[in-house]
Formats: structure tokens, sequence, C-alpha cells
């Protein structure tokens, strides 16, 4: 998730004019002209080409009968074998309704939360409390996901500090936070919500501080109260933001997670906290089932990207202001 | 100050008060617990049934951290990644970014489409793991350190920067005779720091924080201090031979330790808060 303020600004062209306006410039007269700046590219473009492509490349084990010392290309082809295999595994139908369900309730907790932090954070006028609660929301975004597990494993323990104010004040019954599935499922949404709130409400700040001030004060003239304003004149001013997030995140619906669930969960909470990705891990990394592990997350990604080409779609079709990502 | 609340005071700016309030308190108190729990003596941990914020105070915790050499060790993997890779991370993107930010070149939108293409789709655990063993580079420091040379998100923050850097700096340059390469590193380089340092914190915490990948990838001597926090957590028993003859509190250990994983990311947290976040990426996000 913590890449998904990236591609955005990726799709705009320069509107600059060319330095040499007589048209085509064949390809070894650029070359000639920019080894330079080509050679600067280039780390990054190896660099891209080895550990992205090199990886997208090696997707078609899903469809071999892959083993590491064949090798790829002296692997048997065997169609769609091993998709039927994963989803015959009584493991993956659990995963896949556990991945939707843990992604599903962090969007639909985790995107509002954000929205309206960042409504409330815009409507504080104490500017010293405003920046202190802003730099406090943040500051989970910054740290590891093991640190986190480390903080929410002792804070939500059977003997830790949420529990004995449950026990001592509120004189209640101890909750098995970590231990008991469906409220381990809470505890995960509770904690990504924790942990990117702050982050993803400074995104929808700026684009508030964007809005036109006159608006307000038009609003004010007629009589609108904070409400009403924010209503009318904010939501609708982050709208195109709001959508751009939206779409991102629902690339996120099948897939992601894996850094929080890998360092939360245990055996006890495998019946709602097993997703793809930490299934994929045991069939592929413990187990040696290469193609087995390579087709569900080939899987996961073909979905993923059609979930958002199809949000896109959505949008585009039924909104007339052009707020589309692509 | 008392002025200026009694004059805008109004029951909505009380509400929303005490609703930041809440999320302030959700927000920091797992920091303020840590914190507290690790310098808090054995003595204060027992005596009470609760412990909710600081009770007493020792270095106790911090002292066994440094007395044991598999802690040492991984936090010395830790700074040497974060060190090494956070400076070829910078290095690589930067030139990169300014590479694509050049307006006159055939083949940058090829490029641009390159970098987008693994924002969105990617191989998956099974093949990624693959292509790191079929390079050797499985069990070696490296494989901590060049994976991730480039994110193509950062890549993409620089290239905007640079696309709204002033082009006559770059002009008077040229005119001036100096090559592409003179133009890069004695005249944009320089003029670009904030940028710089923005990203070289954004990779740098990436790379402290990082655990998944390197408690797969590398033999338990190479484990940054992350994933030996995790094994802390998960198997007690790596708490054994620590501490002889004291008496210790295993929370307020692995709260020592985080509290060593949280320590440099705070210190490093008002520039990232002034840079990242106010500026570029915001900027970016807006386009």
């Amino acid at each position: 998730m913590s890449y998904v303020a990236g591609p955005t600004d990726s799709v705009t062209s320069p509107k600059i004019i060319p330095l040499s306006s007589r048209g085509i410039v064949l390809w070894h007269q650029d070359l000639r002209r920019h080894w330079p700046i080509y050679l600067m590219a280039l780390p990054a473009i190896l660099s891209v080409l080895i550990f992205s492509y090199g990886p997208m490349f090696g997707v078609s084990i899903a469809f071999l009968d892959y083993s590491p010392v064949r090798g790829i290309t002296g692997s048997t082809w065997v169609g769609l074998d091993n998709f039927r295999d994963a989803f015959n595994n009584p493991f993956f139908l659990p995963a896949l309704r556990n991945t939707i369900i843990l992604n599903v309730l962090k969007l639909a907790i985790g995107f509002p939360s954000a929205i309206i932090l960042a409504l409330l954070l815009n409507e504080m006028r104490l500017r010293w409390f405003k920046s202190t609660v802003q730099t406090a929301t943040m500051l989970p975004y910054f740290i590891s996901w093991i640190v986190a597990a480390a903080m929410f494993r002792n804070l939500l323990a059977p003997d830790g500090v949420i529990n004995a104010v449950i026990r001592h004040v509120f004189g209640g019954q101890v909750i098995n936070f970590m231990s008991d599935p469906y409220i381990f499922r809470w505890v995960i949404v509770f904690q990504d919500t924790w942990k990117f709130a702050g982050y993803f409400a400074v995104i929808y700040l700026a684009a508030m501080a964007a809005i036109d001030p006159v608006l307000y004060e038009v609003a004010q003239v007629d009589g609108a109260n904070r409400l009403q304003q924010i209503r009318h004149i904010t939501l609708p001013g982050i709208a195109p933001t709001m959508i751009t997030m939206f779409v991102l995140l629902i690339g996120y619906l099948i897939q992601g997670g894996l850094e929080q669930v890998y360092a939360m969960y245990s055996v006890a909470v495998y019946s709602t906290a097993d997703i793809l990705e930490t299934f994929t891990f045991r069939l592929g990394l413990q187990q040696s089932r290469y193609g087995l592990a390579t087709a569900v997350g080939l899987f996961q990604a073909v979905i993923s990207v059609t979930l958002v080409l199809f949000t896109n779609f959505l949008i585009k079709r039924y909104n007339q202001q052009g707020q589309s990502l692509f | 100050m008392t002025l200026a609340l009694k004059r805008k005071f109004s029951w909505g700016q009380v509400l929303v008060f005490l609703m930041l309030l809440l999320i302030f308190i959700m927000a920091a108190y797992p920091f303020f617990y840590v914190l507290s729990l690790s310098v808090m003596p054995y003595e204060q941990y027992v005596r009470q049934p609760i412990h909710i914020g600081p009770s007493g105070f020792t270095l106790t915790y911090f002292q066994e951290i440094f007395r044991d050499p598999r802690l040492i060790n991984a936090f010395q993997v830790s700074i040497a990644r974060t060190v090494i890779g956070t400076a070829l991370n910078v290095v690589v993107t930067i030139m990169a970014g300014y590479a694509l930010s050049r307006p006159d070149l055939k083949y940058g939108r090829i490029l641009t489409v390159l970098f987008i293409v693994p924002m969105f789709f990617g191989g998956g655990i099974i093949p990624y793991f693959l292509t790191i063993r079929a390079l050797g580079l499985l069990n070696t420091f490296w494989v901590l350190v060049i994976p991730g040379l480039v994110s193509p998100f950062y890549l993409f923050v620089v290239r905007a920067y640079y696309r709204s850097y002033p082009q006559e700096i770059i002009e008077a340059g040229r005119m001036d005779g100096a090559s592409q390469f003179g133009i890069f590193w004695r005249i944009v380089w320089p003029t670009s720091i904030p940028m710089i340092a923005t990203i070289a914190l954004l990779y740098g915490t990436g790379h402290w924080n990082e655990y998944f990948w390197s408690s797969i990838l590398v033999q338990p001597n190479l484990h940054p201090a992350p994933v030996i926090l995790n094994s802390i957590m998960n198997n007690r028993s790596m708490l054994q031979g620590l501490g002889l003859g004291t008496q210790l509190t295993p929370q307020s250990f692995i709260a020592a330790v985080s509290a060593t994983l949280i320590i440099p990311v705070l210190i490093v947290y008002p520039f990232l808060q002034r840079y990242v976040v106010t500026g570029i990426l915001v900027g970016s996000v807006k386009g």
C-alpha cells in the first residue's frame, strides 16, 4: 500500500518543444546526441529489467511442471494443471475468502477514515493542535511492520494494557485479541487504518488547501453553515483525489497485506488470517511447490489489474467530469 | 490565545477538538507505551498489575541489547544496508529521474512506460525468489541492497521535480560548453539537495524497516534488526542467556529493541515531515 500514492502524475506528457524541430529524429542521431542521458538512466533500467521484468517472465512457471534442477527451458508444459491443483487445494478457498474480506474491510474502514481525519484537521482552528495531531497520526506510516506488530501484540495481550483496562476499569472479561479468529480480523483492519490514515489524510489536506477560498466566502454570505460547506464545497473539491485513491486501492482488494499479516498472525487465527500471500508463501518457499504458488500469484495479479481497469472504466463512463485515472 | 479562542468559540470546534484528541491518543499511545516500557525497571513491572505509563527509569534493557552478539550484528547489518543501500538508491534514482525529465529524448516515452508497468503488475513472490536465486544473490549482503535499487514511484517523484526545474540553468550550462555529465554533476545535483535529502530519507526508512524479504533471502548471520525482533517475539527461547544474574521482563526487552528501531526514525522525522509530506509527495500526487 505504501506505493499507491504514486503513478498519478506519470501519464501527462511534456509539452515542451524538442530542441530539434526538424521532424523525425533517427535512433542513431538521438543516441549520438543523448548518450550521456541514456547512460545515466542505464542502472535504473537494468535494475527494473532484472528485478521487475525478470520475475514477470518467471510467471511462465505457472504453466510448467517446474523444478529448479531442470530449469524453465527443461520443464514440460502442463497448461492449466497448476491452476486446477491450486484451486482444489483445501487452503485456497479460505485464503481467497480471507483476502477479500480483510481487504474489503480495510477499504471500507481505512478509506473514509483518512478523509474524515483530513476533514477534522481542516476544520481545526488551533494551529498547534492541528500540527501536533498531524505529526502523531503520520508517524505510524514510517515505522516497520515488525515494530507495529510488537506494539499491538504487547498492548492487546491477555495481560496487556487494553485488557487490564477492560477488566479493572470496566469490569469486563479478557478479550483474546490475538488468538480469537474473528476479533483478530478487526485487529488487522484497525492496525492498517492506524498505520495509513495519517499519511493519506495529508494527501487529502493538500487537495483541500487547493480549493478556492472565495467559494467558502460566497457560501457564508449565502448563509451556509460549516457542515453544509463541507458537503457542498470541500467534498466536491477533493473528489478527484478521492477517486484517484479509490481506483488505486481497488487494485489491493485481492492482494497485499503480507508484511502485516505475516508479522501478526499465528496458527490460532489461520481460519480468518491466512491470506493468499501467506498461502503462496507456505506452498512455494516452504514446500517448494513453485508452479502451484506461481499460479496463485498470477491469478491475483490478473484480477488486480482487471479490477483497476474496470473501476477506471466505470468512473469514466458514469462521470462526465473526466476524473478517471487513465 | 485565550482571546482568540473566545472569539472563535463554537460547539463545533469543541467537538472537532475532542475527536482529534481521541485520534491523537490512539495514534501516539503505542509509541508512548513502548518507550515507557523499555525503560521500566523489573521491580516496577512486577509490582503493578497495569502499566499504562512510565514508572521508574533504567537503561538495563538497552545495555542488554548491546551485550547480545546477535543483536549487535543485526543492528550492524541494518546500519550497513541502510547507508550503502540508500546511497546507491539515491544516485541511481536521481540520475534516472533527471534523464527521464529531459524533454527531447526520442525514447523517453518508452522508458516511462517501462517504469510504470511494474507499479501495477508484478511476477509475485515465487518468480521473484527464483530470480534472486538464479542470480546467485541468496545469502549475500547484496541481496539486501541491490534488488530494490530503484523504486518507480520515487523515480517519478524525481522526474516531476526536474520537470519543474528551471531549464534556463541547464541551458546556461550548455552555453558555457559544459558536457551533459558536467551539467548534471556540477550544476543540477548541487542545486537539488532538498529533493535528494527527501528521497534519501524515504529510501532510508524503507531499508531500516524492511523485514520480510530479509527473513527469507539471507541466513541468520545477515538478518537485520527487525527480523531478529520478529524471532524474539515468536520464540521466547531467543531470550535465554540474556541478563545472567539480573531479572528481566521479556516485554520490556522487546520494547527496548522496538525503541532502538523507532528512535532513529524519530530523529529524522522532522525532516521527513517537512520535505516529504508537505512538499514533494503531495505535489506529485496532485500532478
